[in-house]
């Protein structure tokens, strides 16, 4: 086995952003609605919310369902 | 009343069945979470199937009452609980309609990673020491079901088939993986690269 190129850089990156302690997927989804009414204008993330950032980086599953739930939370305002 | 006007008390009191327009709050949440989760689906799912997403969205919900915090606003948390049930169900349609195979592809490469010797960083010339760090890290460090999680999630296969093939749930799974990564970060810096210098290269990733 070999890695790719592009799997070499995707591990990578992950191994990169991993924090020693990490919010998992349960967690994120108790704590992305308030991040969520939190986030600024331009999205600039809210303080107290790192560890969901650091989940959304983490977590292409979790990524995708914020920004379906971001975007049908602000068509729905 | 709107959904906006009612507080997160009132919601969950009326979904406790307590409160004289119990039903009524119950079928203005329903109604909510039909049109989002259609928005949300893009019409990837029959309607017809969208309304048992909002069914078992709205059981999920109630049986989750108990660990929702207050710091948002309840329909908000609400609509983040029926997008996981509809985009749960989304993967796992994908994963019977397509994926089965890529799963047989990951069981390939960790069984010819396990009869390999794969070369310790300094023995490999003919690629870069990073991936032959990384490479070797993964077989040497890592447990089996680790090394098959991590590379199932690098071919982009969903967690709900990685869970299910590795007989875990999903929370066990996320552990798994983290605990993977953090081996493997510590043993690239004890092959002597730098916080910084992994950074570097992972960045290539994202320009």
């Amino acid at each position: 086995m070999t890695l790719s190129r592009a799997n070499l850089l995707k591990l990578l990156e992950l191994i990169d952003v991993t924090s020693a302690e990490e919010i998992d997927c349960s967690e994120f989804l108790h704590r992305v609605a308030g991040y969520i009414e939190r986030l600024g204008p331009d999205g600039t993330p809210p303080p107290g919310y790192e560890d969901v950032v650091q989940h959304l980086r983490i977590c292409p599953e979790c990524l995708e369902e914020f920004e379906a739930l971001y975007r049908a939370l602000l068509d729905e305002s | 009343m709107t959904l906006e006007h009612r507080s997160n008390d009132e919601w969950i009191a009326a979904l406790r069945g307590l409160g004289p327009r119990s039903a009524e709050v119950v079928g203005m949440l329903e109604g909510y979470l039909q049109r989002v989760l259609r928005r949300v689906l893009h019409g990837r799912i029959p309607t017809e199937d969208v309304t048992e997403l909002v069914q078992e969205s709205l059981m999920r919900i109630v049986a989750s009452l108990a660990s929702f915090r207050g710091d948002s606003a309840f329909p908000t948390w609400a609509t983040g609980i029926a997008t996981r049930v509809a985009f749960t169900e989304l993967r796992r349609r994908h994963v019977r309609e397509e994926r089965r195979q890529e799963f047989d592809g990951v069981l390939d490469d960790v069984r010819q990673l396990a009869s390999r010797n794969t070369p310790a960083p300094e023995a490999a010339m003919s690629r870069s020491q990073l991936t032959a760090a990384l490479e070797h890290a993964i077989a040497t460090r890592l447990t089996e079901r680790q090394r098959v999680a991590v590379l199932a999630e690098l071919r982009g296969i969903p967690t709900i088939e990685i869970a299910e093939r590795l007989q875990t749930n999903q929370n066990a799974l996320y552990k798994l993986t983290h605990d993977a990564r953090k081996k493997l970060r510590q043993a690239l810096l004890e092959q002597g690269f730098t916080a910084d210098s992994i950074h570097e290269h992972a960045s290539e990733a994202v320009r």
